[in-house]
């Protein structure tokens, strides 16, 4: 059975409401979060796939990629942004990340990746 | 000719019985006494003239040929000799001829008898003495004084030599009468001197009133024109501060493009997202209908939410001018507040609006109370950069109170030190390091152009409140306005 649980990170709320409800529509069963502190304090050990905004409040979704990497946790990431630029990209892969997405993302293309991660993780 | 036509206007200059336009004291005082002695050389010739024969034919004493004689030349001299010498000392600007000629001519109908012989030794003494003085006080320009002594002479002259009234008598009689005639002549002159000086005095003020209203005229010229230019300046002067305005606008706008375009990509986001549920939806055999009514208002509401925005950076971006027109503030705050959205959603700082009902109108330019109200809030934002997370706040709190609106604009940044507070407002000062020190400057002169205020409540460590106060217009939406400000709405 392929583990369909997400973590998703984003502190706009209409953007969290409607990538959540797309996953839910999808067949996958979604944890949204508004901060990475709130992700952090709720779930121990996180696995499977983590979605996060970059730009966050607090700990940024690139910084919360270095921890999750550090505490060597069985998670893919991926991140997404609203003010992408080809430094932060680098920055992101180099971190470990599965991909950098350019808010506003396409929904297909969402969707692959996560298909992707979920195989990956199973 | 020309010499004839000078002295016929020194004529009618002579016989000018007041003062001239022009005339100084000296030449007034010349010309009644140059007119003095020409009615009185005519009144002496007429009685010496007169007198010179009587005393030859009738007077029996030894030497009464030669007085009478005397007496006739006096007369001949006073009324062909004296006029022209007058008239050449006025000409010549020289009274001090006419006096030498007055005394020359007193001296010599006087002296005649006592030098003559009619008048015994005892006499001779006063009236030499008399003559002596009358001379002195001639030179002294005091007439009454010089009468006062020559009567005084002829008197003591009479009783100690007890003249017995006969041709003696009226001898005297007629030497007196041009006397008194002079004597009135002065008394005349006197009266007409201190004419003179309250009419010179008169004439002065006049002149100094002319020239004070001459200096008046100018000056009001002056300031007209000042007026005038000033008003030129003034206008080229708020059409340059509503370029600088719009400059600082659109400054402010680029230093905000980057969260504005981040502010648009999260909902082109949801909106995808959206789209992506609406065609996984579509794709079920047995659409949720529910869901589909749920995400469609969904979309309704970003798609809103976004041209919102769109319509204050519009807005805020456009206009150049000033338009005055009723303005509800608690618009002017909403979207300021939208405007700088990702300003305060970066910084994580927490906006609280607090109003008291009902809402307030005030008469401005929306666009421009919007930018000091943006300005305000961006500088909040970045005051509580070093704040703790938890304890960065804006509290915006709209009340009207004394007929005007009160905005107060608190945050729980860094304040400011005693030395900023006081330069806070001037152009160009700035605390931050890539500051251009326009925007509160800019801000309060907006407030100010809306017959307001801007000033610094309080701003010491634990953060800053401004306040905001305008006039307001009318509680309540008035009925007038609804074409106005609420069109965009219609």
């Amino acid at each position: 059975m392929v583990d369909r649980v997400l973590y998703l990170i984003d502190d706009d709320e209409s953007a969290r409401v409607a990538t959540t409800l797309l996953l839910d529509v999808n067949g996958y069963s979604v944890t949204a979060f508004e901060s990475a502190e709130a992700f952090l304090q709720n779930v121990n050990t996180p696995r499977g796939t983590v979605i996060a905004d970059v730009q966050l409040p607090g700990i940024s979704g690139l910084q919360l990629l270095r921890k999750l990497t550090a505490r060597e946790c069985a998670v893919s990431i991926v991140l997404m942004s609203a003010q992408a630029d080809d430094a932060l990209a680098a920055e992101a892969m180099n971190a470990g990340a599965v991909s950098l997405l350019l808010k506003p993302v396409h929904p297909g293309r969402l969707m692959e990746i996560i298909e992707q991660c979920v195989g990956r993780d199973a | 000719m020309g010499r004839l036509r000078r002295l016929f206007s020194l004529q009618r200059f002579i016989e000018r019985p007041h003062f001239v336009p022009g005339d100084t004291c000296e030449s007034f005082l010349a010309r009644i006494r140059i007119r003095k002695l020409l009615q009185y050389s005519r009144l002496a010739a007429v009685i010496l003239m007169f007198a010179g024969p009587v005393a030859i034919l009738f007077y029996e004493q030894p030497g009464g040929t030669w007085l009478g004689l005397t007496l006739l030349a006096c007369g001949v001299v006073a009324l062909l000799l004296i006029p022209l010498v007058a008239r050449w000392s006025l000409l010549q600007q020289r009274s001090e001829w006419v006096s030498l000629l007055m005394t020359l001519y007193f001296l010599g109908p006087c002296a005649a008898p006592v030098l003559c012989g009619p008048i015994q030794d005892q006499g001779r003494t006063f009236v030499i003495l008399g003559l002596a003085v009358s001379t002195y006080c001639l030179s002294r320009q005091s007439f009454l004084v010089n009468y006062a002594c020559v009567a005084a002479a002829w008197i003591a002259t009479w009783i100690l030599n007890g003249v017995p009234f006969g041709t003696d008598d009226i001898l005297y009689f007629f030497l007196a009468v041009p006397v008194v005639g002079y004597l009135i002549c002065s008394l005349q002159t006197d009266a007409l001197v201190s004419l003179f000086d309250l009419h010179r005095l008169a004439l002065d003020q006049q002149q100094t009133l002319e020239r004070t209203l001459e200096q008046l005229t100018l000056e009001i010229d002056r300031r007209q024109d000042e007026e005038r230019l000033r008003a030129e300046s003034h206008e080229q002067l708020q059409e340059q501060q509503q370029k600088l305005l719009h400059v600082s606008r659109l400054s402010a706008l680029g230093e905000m493009t980057a969260g504005v375009a981040h502010e648009i990509r999260q909902p082109l986001h949801a909106l995808s997202m959206y789209a992506g549920v609406l065609s996984t939806l579509a794709g079920e055999p047995q659409p949720d209908l529910a869901k589909l009514r749920s995400v469609s208002e969904k979309v309704g509401e970003i798609v809103q939410h976004t041209g919102e925005l769109l319509r204050s950076l519009q807005s805020f971006a456009s206009r150049g001018s000033q338009q005055m027109s009723p303005v509800s503030i608690e618009e002017v705050i909403r979207d300021a507040v939208l405007l700088t959205e990702p300003e305060w959603r970066r910084q994580r700082v927490q906006i609280r609006i607090d109003q008291e009902e009902p809402v307030a109108f005030v008469r401005g330019d929306d666009v421009q109370l919007q930018q000091v109200l943006v300005n305000l809030l961006r500088n909040s934002c970045e005051a509580m950069g070093t704040s703790p997370v938890d304890d960065r706040q804006i509290h915006v709190q709209l009340r009207v109170q004394n007929g005007h609106v009160e905005i107060h604009v608190a945050d729980t940044g860094c304040g400011f030190a005693a030395e900023e507070k006081a330069h806070l407002f001037e152009t160009f000062f700035t605390t931050k390091e890539d500051g251009l020190g326009m925007g509160l400057s800019i801000s309060r002169r907006i407030v100010e152009e809306h017959c307001g205020t801007l000033e610094l409540v309080t701003g010491d460590q634990t953060g800053a409140t401004f306040l905001i106060r305008l006039p307001v217009l009318e509680p309540g939406r008035p009925d007038t306005i609804h074409g106005g400000s609420s069109s965009l709405s219609d």
